[in-house]
């Protein structure tokens, strides 16, 4: 039987990927450990620390106030533009988030975070100029602060912790023989039953383990992903003359209120509008707004439809498809941080990134171990061999 | 089949991705259903320390 026996080449050669895999991702995985277990909680997090601020309820019978809202950030923000709206009526309702930032400059790197309250237009909370906490520690965990190449370290980390997982159920085969599951040999030496935790927690925690490494793979594309899109399909209807030659004026163009309007209404049920994304950034033509629609059952929340507005008009223009990669990233998020099932969950992510914590540390110390023992035999010998 | 050694740690992991899969593609009343589910190697692994305990 391949893979059972502790001799043959091919267990050899699963030990050997194993081993290095584990070895080289250690200290990045602890790291990815420790700062994911706090990002399960980041929306709990930026509550607690007042980054986004209290929900608002919505009088009954009241429209919310998307204009008095776009009015009162500008009369605050002089010299500013809008680049984009977002609202999300199911966790944050009553509030709307807007990136504002310096006129003629496409990138959203330089934009501030404000919010306001839509029941009033009035401004709620303070901006968030610079990083927050969990900001830090997203960048952190998703690009190693070295922005898109730091992404693809990321899925290059996931891609090996990948490795060490299968080889490392392949390593299992001979020692589940030998051990029955669940069985914890103490008062036999720390090794042996340092070895029986790192099988029992590597066994219980796989399958969780390669959904979040799977999914943090291709996580590790997203900025690659939103590139080529970028570059393929929000070019080409850039590029088409009816987008690129039509005109603006953000003084006479129509009013957020009627562009929120005409989008939800060409939306397919259950889907709404969440963000606006406005004409001359790097997500828009020099004259619509690129509008994002999201479902609100199943994992149509997690995906997203795009409609093209015309700025001036406030008139849906035409859709956009989203590509398959797309799609598949977008849907990895939820599965990667466990954030789609509540509390419960959570918790549950918590404990398996414990787990997966503890067994990669002590894995690491297994490898030590061995080689200081080793390193101890050679010397004794070399030792006899003198005298 | 259920002597292969890989049998055990192969059918939980099976388990576990389904469960988490399931629970975020349907969701709704189904999710403590396939949540219970997505627990099942720790309270396997839990139940097979405790039978095995010395």
């Amino acid at each position: 039987m391949r893979g059972a026996s502790a001799s043959g080449r091919w267990f050899r050669i699963n030990l050997w990927l194993h081993r290095w895999t584990s070895l080289i991702v250690t200290v990045p995985f602890l790291i990815l450990c420790l700062t994911g277990a706090i990002l399960i909680f980041h929306e709990e997090i930026d509550h607690l620390l007042g980054t986004v601020p209290e929900s608002r309820v919505m009088p009954a019978g009241q429209s919310p106030r998307y204009d008095e809202s776009i009015t009162e950030v500008l009369a605050a923000n002089p010299g500013q533009r809008i680049m984009s709206i977002g609202v999300d009526p199911e966790h944050h309702p009553g509030l709307m988030l807007i990136a504002a930032g310096p006129e003629g400059d496409p990138s959203f790197d330089a934009a501030t975070i404000l919010f306001t309250d839509l029941a009033s237009g009035q401004l709620a909370g303070d901006p968030i100029d610079g990083m927050t906490l969990t900001g830090f520690l997203l960048e952190l965990h998703a690009q190693w602060f070295l922005g898109p190449v730091g992404e693809l370290i990321g899925a290059f980390i996931a891609l090996l912790v990948l490795i060490s997982v299968v080889s490392g159920l392949v390593v299992y085969a001979p020692y589940a023989k030998r051990v029955l599951f669940g069985v914890l040999r103490k008062g036999r030496g720390s090794r042996l039953l340092q070895l029986d935790l790192h099988n029992f927690i590597g066994v219980v925690v796989t399958g969780w383990l390669l959904v979040v490494t799977l999914t943090g793979f291709l996580l590790g594309f997203a900025t690659l992903a939103t590139g080529i899109w970028q570059m393929t399909a929000l070019a080409e209807y850039r590029d088409d003359e009816v987008f690129s030659k039509a005109s603006y004026s953000p003084e006479t163009a129509a009013p957020l209120s009627k562009v929120m309007s005409a989008a939800n209404a060409a939306a397919p049920p259950g889907w709404q509008v969440t963000n606006v994304i406005y004409p001359g950034t790097d997500f828009s033509a020099p004259a619509h707004h690129t509008v994002l629609l999201t479902g609100g059952e199943g994992i149509e929340q997690s995906l997203f439809k795009v409609l093209i507005v015309e700025a001036q008009s406030g008139e849906v223009a035409t859709t956009l498809q989203m590509p398959l990669y797309f799609k598949a990233i977008l849907l990895s998020e939820p599965l990667h941080f466990g954030d789609y099932g509540g509390l419960p969950l959570k918790i549950l992510w918590t404990l398996c990134t414990f787990l997966t914590f503890f067994i990669t540390a002590n894995g690491a110390w297994l490898w030590w171990d061995r080689r200081r023992r080793r390193v101890g035999r050679t010397r004794s010998v070399e030792g006899e061999y003198a005298v | 089949m259920s002597e292969h050694p890989l049998f055990l740690p192969l059918i939980l992991a099976a388990l576990s991705i389904t469960a988490l899969v399931a629970m975020f593609l349907l969701g709704g009343v189904w999710d403590s259903v396939f949540f219970v589910l997505s627990l099942s190697p720790l309270l396997v692994g839990g139940w097979c320390w405790y039978a095995n305990r010395s």
